[in-house]
């Protein structure tokens, strides 16, 4: 049966020679912009904490949601407020942005908190909604993912180190830095969730693997074998439901409840043929990926530049886009390997490469005939965009964009138009 | 500096649909060579005019139509190229010429040209001539007496009557296994070399052009049929082998089924495709006019394709339909 359904699709790795590299240092940053939204839900605004041309210190809240249990946004850098205005991100959609321009963008030497015994579920979901955590994976708050999972219906928490992605190296660079700690937020990530275990999720070359496992006192590391997108994160069991957080998102709170340290940076991996010195490099939130690339220095006039991932990333335009929580990766590609669109040939592989057991190809034909009434029943909604069908296409086709595309028009008016016919 | 836009993934596993009817048109040559091994250069000539005509009717077809000639994707070729393959050795040249253009002009290019046809081309071609020049079509030279045929015209050639024509004529066969294994028996020019054929098919599978699934769903069905009704006296081994060698049953098992416009796109759907071809083509075979039918049970299977593909996706996801409640 498993032959039939074997899904998903080999990526090429390509993570070298960001991979390999120590993650570096963002050593003059002059400005970062911050939306003023409620973390995960970019259309609710948070109430404006300081006025204009006050002087903030790295993690001071300048956002404060309206409701008791959101996630406040926090000054990523030392410097002055210098004004508020309107921006477009294409991950965030319209929001209001702080505008700061920054003196000091270095951390402070942590400082253990004293504490004695135990921590409790409350006080670390408190400490990461205080430090403001938001889960790299899909840009929520980690509190509120935490605190979802407290009703049992998840019993095995896996921290996503994964990165099937092409370039994106992000994950390695951090569990290769500080994977001790990382493996003490497991620890307060299960407790904090309430589920049974935990352990982090990785993709690695066997010998990496190998020496990152040294540094643990147990085998907590799970090579991922699947093909993209990973379907299984831990050893198969009938009744093990797997949630997942992000790595950074792990190592935050560890660092949230142990020093009582803000998350104001995450490391992002900067490649791409147009790059001159490809690497992991920790930027703090809201720096303009204009200030990142220059960071790293380009070789030649980029014709692409993708705000994440090599499969499921944004082309952008306008370079002020700032890095925001949920980024992990920034290409600057000169030329993509894309070609013209062909008919489709109907060879099935976006089927076959689909995880979601969806038709891609069908889909998208029933939306280019116009058949709105009769594309809810094909589940476009099902799809989450891993881009697996456009990768495998030989015709060369955006069978995603196209699904996604459905995806928003199911359900809606479209629907009511036919006499939902469809035998 | 101006940055272009581009939809996700920016970066493609960068096969072109081409190299799936490359990877065809490759596997046509040994059977070229094959035949040509038996009957010299005529069948290698027929092929050629099949190819030929189907691309000469693509192109004028694009012109008509305003569209930029799409002959460099390969589909006509490989469509002109199966016709060619389908004909008897000994065929005049006007009959591939026949079946190309009638696979281009009506069952190709009226329902807007590749990836938009119902039916398989190359099937319906071989359906047009198999009912017009049926006298002509199944007439075969005899492989062992007459190598190699004459190149300008055919007429004269000692023909034999093929395994598929003696198994519906009720006679007894000769045929021995390892006979039909080697190729040495009458039949199309592409049809007959079975070792060849397999090897054909292992490599499209490999290469992903074709799809197991329905080559191998179709193969069971066509070959527990031959168990359960044999037209043979005799051990079932010896049924099953002449029902699968004779005609061009293997050929379409390999080629025209697997044409991926016109086949499912859901693994179940593969199956099921692939198996009620099998009925079909068996079918006709037991109460067909024809001593060799599966091109009209390819066109017929072709009519289900869409309907199958569908009916099976939802029998696999009728769980998850009921959840957002369309199961009713």
């Amino acid at each position: 049966m498993s032959i039939f359904t074997k899904r998903g699709v080999r990526l090429p790795l390509m993570k070298e020679p960001a991979a390999s590299r120590p993650v570096a240092e963002m050593e003059t940053v002059s400005r970062v912009t911050l939306p003023l939204s409620v973390a995960g839900d970019s259309s609710r605004s948070c109430r404006q904490a300081l006025g204009i041309y006050s002087s903030v210190i790295r993690g001071q809240v300048i956002g404060l949601p309206e409701d008791e249990g959101g996630t406040p946004v926090l000054s990523s850098v030392t410097g002055v407020l210098a004004g508020i205005q309107p921006l477009t991100h294409p991950l965030y959609g319209e929001t209001t942005c702080a505008v700061l321009d920054c003196m000091v963008a270095a951390a402070a030497e942590p400082v253990l908190r004293p504490h004695k015994g135990e921590w409790k579920p409350e006080e670390i979901l408190g400490a990461a909604r205080t430090a403001g955590i938001i889960d790299e994976l899909d840009g929520l708050p980690l509190h509120a993912k935490l605190r979802a999972w407290q009703d049992g219906s998840c019993n095995f928490l896996v921290v996503d180190a994964a990165e099937q992605e092409p370039y994106a190296s992000s994950g390695w660079a951090v569990l290769n830095e500080s994977i001790e700690q990382v493996q003490e937020g497991v620890a307060l990530a299960v407790t904090a969730a309430g589920v049974a275990g935990g352990h982090i999720a990785v993709k690695l070359p066997a010998a990496r693997r190998k020496e990152l496992a040294k540094r643990l006192h147990n085998s907590q590391l799970f090579q991922v074998r699947s093909r993209y997108p990973a379907r299984q994160y831990c050893h198969a069991a009938s009744d093990v439901v797997v949630c997942r957080i992000g790595v950074q998102a792990c190592l935050a709170l560890y660092r949230a409840v142990v020093y009582g340290e803000p998350q104001c940076d995450c490391v992002i991996t900067v490649a791409g043929d147009a790059v001159a010195t490809p690497q992991n490099i920790r930027v703090p939130f809201g720096v303009s990926v204009k200030q990142v690339l220059h960071a790293c220095g380009l070789s030649s006039d980029p014709g692409y530049v993708i705000l994440g991932d090599a499969v499921t990333g944004v082309a952008i335009q306008d370079l002020e886009i700032p890095v925001l929580p949920g980024v992990t990766c920034v290409l600057a590609l000169t030329e993509r390997k894309v070609s013209a669109p062909r008919p489709c040939i109907g060879c099935g592989r976006c089927a076959q490469a689909c995880h979601a057991g969806l038709l891609p190809s069908e889909i998208a034909g029933r939306l280019e005939n116009m058949h709105y009434e009769r594309l809810s029943t094909l589940l476009p909604t099902e799809c989450d965009g891993c881009g697996a069908c456009s990768y495998v296409c030989p015709a060369g086709r955006d069978v995603t964009t196209r699904v996604l595309e459905a995806q928003e028009n199911a359900g809606t008016i479209f629907l009511n138009w036919g006499d939902d016919d469809d035998a | 500096m101006t940055l272009k836009t581009g939809n996700a993934p920016h970066l493609r596993q960068g096969e072109r649909s081409g190299m799936l009817s490359l990877d065809v048109l490759i596997v046509m040559i040994p059977l070229c060579i094959f035949s040509s091994f038996y009957y010299g250069l005529r069948p290698v000539l027929l092929v050629l005019t099949g190819i030929g005509t189907a691309l000469i009717c693509e192109t004028v077809c694009c012109l008509m139509m305003k569209r930029r000639p799409g002959i460099l994707d390969g589909t006509a070729a490989v469509t002109g190229g199966l016709v060619g393959l389908l004909m008897p050795p000994a065929a005049p040249y006007w009959m591939p010429v026949v079946a190309a253009a009638f696979a281009i002009l009506v069952a190709k290019m009226p329902f807007g040209g590749t990836g938009r046809n119902l039916f398989n081309p190359a099937a319906a071609g071989i359906a047009v001539v198999t009912l017009c020049f049926s006298g002509l079509f199944f007439l075969y030279p005899d492989p062992g007496l007459s190598a190699p045929l004459p190149l300008n015209t055919a007429a004269g050639v000692i023909t034999e009557a093929s395994p598929a024509a003696q198994l519906a004529g009720g006679g007894q066969t000769i045929y021995m296994w390892s006979t039909l294994l080697l190729g040495d028996f009458p039949g199309p020019i592409g049809a007959t070399a079975v070792a060849v054929l397999a090897a054909c098919a292992l490599y499209l599978f490999t290469r992903r052009t074709a799809s197991p699934l329905i080559t191998v769903s179709f193969l069971l069905v066509c070959a527990a049929s031959a168990v359960l009704f044999p037209r043979v006296s005799g051990v079932w081994q010896d049924s099953v082998m002449l029902e699968l060698c004779s005609g061009y049953l293997l050929f379409c098992g390999v080629f025209l089924l697997t044409d991926p416009v016109t086949a499912p796109r859901h693994w179940l759907g593969r199956i099921v495709y692939g198996a009620l071809a099998g009925v079909l083509v068996m079918a006709l075979r037991y109460s067909g006019r024809f001593e060799e039918g599966a091109c009209f049970a390819v066109l017929l299977v072709n009519a289900f394709s869409p309907l199958i593909d569908r009916f099976c996706w939802k029998l696999v996801n009728v769980r998850r339909l009921r959840r957002e409640g369309w199961g009713q």
